[in-house]
């Protein structure tokens, strides 16, 4: 399915003179940048879940089971770093999902 | 602890609090942002399909954090500052606690949850904090 959309002339004109080796069309272009934006996305929610696993030496679904942050006695840190390690957890998977849509 | 449908279908009760969906925070939100005149700002930070964290600006260093997993049920409040958060309310693994304005470093269960709106009922909160502690 196609939708009529309008971009300015100053976009357009970014558009065209990146180049994207293989992708000619806008549609193309866009569809590789939206795509670097999920794959910077995932390097980023990856890196976070890898970060806080070394942390805490444990899985989330460790971290969850084990109710580290009522065993740490509820600090600002530790739950921060259990909304961060889930938002990035499901992040993953978010992204992941993302990317294949766009490909279809 | 296991939770039960409400029955507007629009939310998860916990028996001790209403945690709502994202689309009811996003609401809630909004509405927040048009009611409380110290709101100034209102801005999705991050969000994920299970996850959402939104932040309603008060001024350059005061802002409150709302964080939702519509998947673990966590759901997490804070009124946060240059050195931290200064009050907070959470949901977590089917239990509620509160960090109290003065002491937030500490925190005490709170069995009686919050209120089927409780972004507004944090915002109430604040409100009085803001006012009574001169922080705006």
């Amino acid at each position: 399915m196609s939708v009529a959309t309008t971009l300015s002339d100053n976009v357009v004109q970014h558009l065209n003179s990146l180049s994207f080796g293989k992708a000619d069309s806008i549609n193309d272009k866009l569809t590789l940048l939206l795509e670097a934006e999920y794959r910077r996305r995932l390097a980023r929610y990856s890196l976070t879940d890898r970060q806080l696993g070394q942390k805490y030496q444990m899985s989330f679904e460790e971290f969850e089971r084990q109710h580290i942050t009522e065993q740490r006695g509820y600090t600002w840190e530790v739950e921060s770093d259990a909304m961060a390690w889930e938002t990035a957890v499901d992040g993953v998977r978010t992204v992941q999902q993302q990317l294949s849509d766009l490909h279809g | 602890m296991a939770s039960a449908p409400c029955s507007n279908n629009s939310a998860t009760c916990t028996g001790k609090g209403v945690i709502p969906t994202i689309n009811d925070l996003f609401s809630e939100a909004r509405d927040a942002h048009d009611r409380f005149w110290f709101v100034q700002d209102l801005n999705i930070v991050e969000q994920t399909n299970a996850t959402v964290t939104l932040h309603l600006t008060i001024d350059s260093d005061l802002f409150v954090q709302a964080f939702l997993s519509q998947s673990s049920q966590r759901l997490s409040f804070a009124l946060i500052g240059p050195s931290g958060r200064l009050y907070g309310r959470d949901h977590e693994h089917g239990k509620w606690h509160r960090h109290p304005f003065g002491g937030p470093e500490q925190h005490e269960s709170t069995p009686e949850g919050m209120s089927a709106r409780p972004l507004t009922q944090f915002m109430a909160e604040v409100e009085e904090i803001l006012v009574e502690h001169d922080l705006i």
